[in-house]
């Protein structure tokens, strides 16, 4: 039997799939992996590198994007969360990464929320090997620039694939489809209102305040409320 | 992998598919997964913390990731 979870997580598929092929022009499968009420989104294909979209520079097939979201229920236990994404941009010359921006949001150290850029600079690489040597523990690897985790936004204000996308073709050339950036632009909408309403749940007090400092009035609810912070303490 | 295909609608290119596997599926994929690159998961996860992986290990990453979160059992990547 179908439950609503599976039903809502087919929905999310759904929306990534049309993101991607509004957006880069690729009719992507997505599918959705299902374990109890766990749930892994990602595009069709037996190995990961079937699993890639392919992105062109005026028509040459430079890279290769990976995606893939993990849902399960929040803390409430009544809504399914997305508590991990991995977006990243894969050469084709030696199917490494590019780059990768990574989302956990149960991580313990790393930013919850953090790209990834495998690249090379010789300043920085100079700062980080200094910092190693005064504290190899906090710099443990200063010839590797992909070990720094640049922190963004934590969990509801990260960016969203159709940011990473726009990044793609706006500032990497990827070829795009017609009409790209209205698609990326009600997409980015769409998520971003998610995730307002997801913190006005979590901080009701602030929202109140500010609601009523706009001329609502509001009725507080008759049952407790614990705002929920870690989102917003978390780096 | 054998996997129960859950398929509602018709089998349009776009229609999102879901596809409900087994513990023992999930199992056995990442023990072949393992296999096939001659290493256990705590000397990958190693490698990729210490070092830089090949592009048969970022794949095989990719592959226990999943696994690991479905199966939710680590509390670190795959």
């Amino acid at each position: 039997m179908t439950s609503e979870l599976e039903v809502r997580s087919k929905a999310f598929a759904g929306e990534i799939g049309s993101v991607l092929k509004d957006s880069l022009g690729t009719d992507t499968q997505i599918v959705s992996i299902r374990y109890g009420d766990r749930y892994a989104i990602r595009p069709a294909g037996e190995t990961p590198a079937e699993r890639r979209i392919p992105l062109t520079v005026n028509g040459q097939h430079l890279a290769d994007l990976a995606v893939a979201l993990y849902q399960t229920l929040d803390h409430s236990g009544a809504h399914l969360k997305t508590t991990r994404t991995d977006f990243g941009v894969f050469s084709t010359l030696d199917r490494t990464p590019l780059l990768r921006l990574e989302y956990r949001s149960d991580m313990r150290e790393d930013p919850v929320c953090h790209w990834q850029f495998h690249a090379e600079r010789g300043a920085f690489t100079h700062l980080l090997s200094i910092a190693n040597s005064s504290d190899a523990r906090r710099v443990p690897s200063p010839h590797d620039l992909s070990k720094v985790h640049l922190p963004v936004g934590g969990e509801r204000f990260r960016p969203c694939l159709e940011d990473f996308v726009e990044m793609l073709i706006r500032d990497c050339g990827v070829d795009a489809a017609p009409g790209w950036q209205s698609a990326l632009t009600a997409g980015r909408e769409r998520w971003r209102r998610r995730q307002f309403r997801t913190s006005v749940r979590d901080l009701q007090d602030e929202a109140a305040a500010v609601l009523e400092a706009h001329g609502w009035t509001l009725t507080p609810p008759t049952f407790a409320y614990e705002p929920h912070l870690q989102p917003y303490r978390s780096w | 992998m054998r996997q129960d295909l859950v398929q509602d609608g018709e089998e349009e290119p776009m229609t999102p598919m879901t596809i409900v596997v087994t513990r023992d599926e999930l199992v056995a994929r990442r023990n072949r997964i393992l296999q096939s690159l001659g290493t256990s998961i705590e000397a990958l996860r190693e490698r990729a913390e210490s070092g830089s992986p090949s592009a048969e290990e970022w794949e095989a990453i990719a592959d226990l990731e999943e696994i690991s979160f479905l199966l939710d059992d680590s509390a670190d990547d795959f």
